[in-house]
C-alpha cells in the first residue's frame, strides 16, 4: 500500500528564461500540514519559481500536486494560487469576485468564507464597491480572502504580506497557520525581516535561481 | 527648483526629438520626406492655379462664420468640468508636488497645446485664404493669423472656465464673450472677409490677456480637481492608447473588454455615481450554480453594465443577424425567404447561395461577440473548456435564436429553415468562442470571426459546387456536433 501522494513535489525543476537559467536543479517537497516560506533576494527566482510550479511558465523537471502533472484539471483543482500583483476584474465587485470565484471552483463555501475573510480584513461595508477605486492593501485583502476561503489543500501565495497593515499581517499569518494545522500545505514567498517572528513556518532559501537547504 | 524643471524639459525632450529625428531618419529617410514635400509643394500650387473666381461671389457668408465661431467659444461650457490640460502621473508626482509655481511645471505642455493649436488654425486660415478670393472676391491675408489666435483664445478660455470655476468664473460667461469678439465689427468673423489689419486687434488682445490669465491662475497653487482629475485622465489616454495598439492588431473590439473599467474612470473624473460601485447588477448565480452559469452571468453582467447605446447596438445587431439567418439557412435561400411569398422569394433569390450564408455567418459573429462577454483565460483555474464555452455562447446563442424565431414566425417559415438557421447560429457562436479561447486571439478579432464564418459556411460551398445542396442540412448538423465535441 502506497503512501498519500504529497501535495507538492518538485524535482529538478529547471527555468530558462530567453537563454538565461533562472532556476537551476530545484527539488523539494511539501507534506500535509506543512508551512513553507521561500526567502531571497530580490531577483532570487521566488515569483518564478512559484509560477513555474503551477505551470504558468514553461520549465524542465518534474512538478506534482497531489501525485499528479501540475497542469492536468486534477491538480488544478487541488491548489489556488495568488500572485504578487492581484489579478481582479475591475469591473466586478468585492461580493461578485466571491461568488464568481466560488462557482468557477465548485465549492459552495468559499463563498461565504471569503466574505468572512473580507470581513475580518475590515472590507465588510465595501463589499458592493470596485477594486479598482480600492487602496494596494485593499486589494490585496481580497486577493487573499478569494484564495484562502477556497481552503483547498495547497494555497501558493506570491507575497501576500505585500501591503498589509499590521493587525491584517497577524491576521493572515493566523490564518496560514491554521490551514497548515488543518492539513493543508501552504507555500508563500516574503522578505519582510519581521516575518518570520510572526509566521512559524519551514525556511526555503533560494538564491541565485538555487535551493539552498 | 524653476530652474530644474526646465533642466529636465531640455533632457526629456530634448532627447526625445533626437530619438524621434532617428526614427525617422531610419524608419522614412529624411530625403524622402523632402521630395514628398516639394511634390507636395507642386501640387498645392497647382492646385491654386486652378481656381477660378466665380462669375458672381457667394453672398451673406458673415452669419454663418460668426456662428461658426459662437459654436467654438460655446463649447467651453460643456467643457469645463475637465481640465484641457494634465499633468501624467510622473509629472505630478516628482514636479506637481516640488515647491516651484505651478505654472512653471505646466508652461511647457501649455506651450505645446497652444502652438499646436495655432498651428492648426494657420492652417485652415491659408486654405481660406487661398479659397476666399474664387468664392467671395475677398482678399482675407490676416485670416491666417486670426483663425490661429482665436483657437488659442479658445484653449485659453477653457483653460480659465476650469481654474476659476470654484471662484465664480461661470462659463457661459467667458461663452458669451468670445461670441460677441467674433460679432462685432472688425471681430474675429470680419477677419475672414476682409483685408484691413485691425481684425488682427482682437484676437493679439484676447491672447495676450488670456495667457497673461493662465499664468496667474498658476501662480500659487493647482486647480482643486487638477490633480485627482489628472491621474484619471491620464489612465484614460493609457487605455484609449491600449485600444488604439490592440486595435491596429487587430482586437477591435478591445473596447468592450475594457469598458467596465472605462465608465468606472469616467464616473471617477467627473465625480457622479458609478465611480465606486456599480449603478445596474443582476442577480448573482447561487453558489450551487454550474460553472457554465458563472460565465453566462458574467457576459450578461458585462452587457447589462454597458451603456444603453451600446446595448441598443449590440441587440439590433443580433436582431439582425437572427433574421438573416433565418432568412438564408445552411444551404443559402432553403430559409424562411427561399419558401416564403413571391414578394420574399424574390428576396430570398438575391441573398440565396453560399455567400448569403457566409455573410450570414460573419453578421452572427459579429453580434455574438458582443454578447460573449469579456475573455476568460483560465489559466490555472479547475474549470473545464465546455463550461466555458457553454456558458459564454449561452446569451449570444438565446438572443439570436429568439431573433430567427421571429423572424421565422414573421416570414412564415418552414421547420426545416428554422432548425437550419439555428444550426448555422450555434456553429458560428461555438467556433468563434473556441477559436478565439484556443488562439488566444479572442473572439473580438477578425480572425477569429471570420474562421467561424468560413468554416459554418463551407458545407454550403462545398455542397453547392458538388452539385448537392440538399445535403447542406444534414452536413451542417453533423458539423456542429463535431465542432461541439472539441473541447479547447
Amino acid at each position: 500500500m502506497s503512501a498519500d501522494p504529497a501535495p507538492l513535489n518538485v524535482v529538478d525543476l529547471r527555468v530558462r528564461l530567453a537563454g538565461v537559467s533562472v532556476l537551476d536543479e530545484v527539488t523539494f517537497r511539501l507534506a500535509a500540514g506543512d508551512v513553507a516560506l521561500l526567502v531571497g533576494p530580490n531577483g532570487a527566482g521566488k515569483s518564478t519559481l512559484l509560477r513555474a510550479v503551477i505551470g504558468l511558465l514553461p520549465s524542465h523537471g518534474e512538478v506534482e500536486i497531489f501525485g499528479r502533472p501540475n497542469r492536468s484539471m486534477s491538480a488544478r483543482s487541488k491548489f489556488v494560487f495568488s500572485p504578487d500583483d492581484p489579478a481582479l476584474y475591475e469591473d466586478l465587485t468585492l461580493r461578485e469576485h466571491a461568488r464568481l470565484n466560488a462557482v468557477l471552483y465548485g465549492r459552495p463555501d468559499a463563498d461565504a468564507h471569503a466574505l468572512e475573510w473580507l470581513g475580518a480584513f475590515g472590507l465588510e461595508a465595501r463589499l458592493d464597491e470596485y477594486p479598482g477605486t480600492h487602496s494596494r492593501g485593499m486589494r490585496q485583502k481580497l486577493a487573499l480572502a478569494l484564495a484562502l476561503g477556497l481552503e483547498l489543500p495547497l494555497t501558493i501565495l506570491d507575497e501576500p504580506f505585500n501591503g498589509l497593515d499590521i493587525a491584517s499581517q497577524e491576521l493572515l499569518a493566523a490564518g496560514l497557520q491554521a490551514r497548515g494545522a488543518a492539513g493543508g500545505a501552504v507555500l508563500l514567498t516574503g522578505h519582510q525581516r519581521d516575518l518570520e517572528s510572526v509566521l512559524e513556518a519551514r525556511r526555503l532559501e533560494l538564491v541565485d535561481g538555487t535551493l539552498r537547504a | 527648483m524653476t530652474a530644474g524643471v526646465a533642466y529636465l524639459r531640455r533632457r526629456t525632450v530634448g532627447r526625445a526629438m533626437r530619438a524621434y529625428r532617428d526614427w525617422v531618419g531610419r524608419a522614412v529617410g529624411w530625403w524622402t520626406i523632402v521630395y514628398l514635400i516639394a511634390w507636395l509643394v507642386i501640387f498645392v500650387i497647382a492646385g491654386l492655379e486652378t481656381l477660378t473666381p466665380l462669375a458672381a461671389p457667394l453672398g451673406g457668408p458673415r452669419p454663418y462664420l460668426v456662428g461658426v465661431f459662437v459654436v467654438a467659444f460655446m463649447s467651453v461650457i460643456l467643457a469645463r468640468r475637465a481640465p484641457p490640460l494634465i499633468l501624467d502621473r510622473r509629472d505630478l508626482f516628482r514636479l506637481g508636488l516640488a515647491p516651484v509655481p505651478p505654472w512653471s511645471v505646466l508652461r511647457w505642455r501649455f506651450m505645446l497645446k497652444a502652438a499646436g493649436l495655432c498651428a492648426a488654425g494657420v492652417f485652415v486660415g491659408l486654405v481660406w485664404t487661398a479659397l476666399a478670393p474664387a468664392l467671395f472676391w475677398q482678399a482675407t491675408p490676416f485670416a491666417a493669423p486670426v483663425i490661429g489666435l482665436v483657437l488659442v483664445a479658445r484653449f485659453c478660455a477653457a483653460w480659465l472656465v476650469y481654474a476659476y470655476r470654484a471662484v465664480g468664473l461661470r462659463a457661459w460667461h467667458v461663452a458669451l464673450l468670445g461670441s460677441v469678439l467674433s460679432a462685432v465689427p472688425y471681430g474675429f468673423a470680419d477677419a475672414l472677409l476682409g483685408a484691413s489689419p485691425v481684425v488682427l486687434v482682437a484676437p493679439i488682445v484676447v491672447v495676450t490677456l488670456g495667457v497673461a490669465s493662465v499664468r496667474s491662475s498658476l501662480a500659487e497653487e493647482w486647480p482643486p480637481r487638477f490633480a485627482s482629475q489628472s491621474l484619471v485622465l491620464t489612465q484614460l489616454q493609457a487605455m484609449r492608447l491600449m485600444q488604439l495598439m490592440a486595435g491596429m492588431a487587430g482586437f477591435i473590439r478591445q473596447a468592450a473588454a475594457d469598458g467596465g473599467e472605462r465608465r468606472r474612470l469616467l464616473a471617477a473624473l467627473y465625480d457622479t455615481p458609478g465611480a465606486t460601485r456599480p449603478s445596474r447588477s443582476l442577480p448573482l448565480p447561487t453558489v450551487e450554480a454550474p460553472v457554465w452559469r458563472a460565465f453566462a452571468w458574467r457576459a450578461l453582467t458585462h452587457f447589462w453594465r454597458a451603456p444603453w447605446w451600446r446595448q441598443v447596438t449590440t441587440l439590433s445587431l443580433a436582431l439582425l443577424a437572427g433574421g438573416l439567418a433565418a432568412m438564408v439557412g445552411p444551404g443559402g435561400g432553403a430559409g424562411a425567404l427561399g419558401t416564403a411569398q413571391p414578394s420574399v422569394g424574390a428576396l430570398g433569390s438575391l441573398f440565396g447561395g453560399p455567400l448569403a450564408v457566409f455573410a450570414a455567418a460573419i453578421l452572427v459573429a459579429r453580434a455574438g461577440t458582443a454578447l460573449l462577454g469579456p475573455e476568460f483565460a483560465v489559466g490555472v483555474l479547475p474549470v473545464d473548456p465546455y463550461s466555458r464555452t457553454l456558458g459564454r455562447v449561452a446569451p449570444a446563442a438565446a438572443a439570436i435564436v429568439f431573433a430567427l424565431l421571429a423572424a421565422s414566425v414573421l416570414f412564415g417559415d418552414a421547420a426545416g429553415g428554422l432548425f437550419s438557421g439555428v444550426a448555422l447560429v450555434l456553429t458560428v457562436l461555438l467556433v468563434v468562442e473556441k477559436y478565439g479561447s484556443w488562439s488566444g486571439a479572442g473572439a473580438a478579432r477578425w480572425e477569429a470571426q471570420l474562421v467561424a464564418a468560413l468554416l459554418a459556411a463551407l458545407p454550403a460551398f462545398v455542397l453547392a459546387a458538388f452539385g448537392v445542396p440538399g445535403w447542406t442540412f444534414g452536413a451542417q448538423i453533423g458539423l456542429l456536433l463535431v465542432v461541439s465535441l472539441i473541447g479547447v
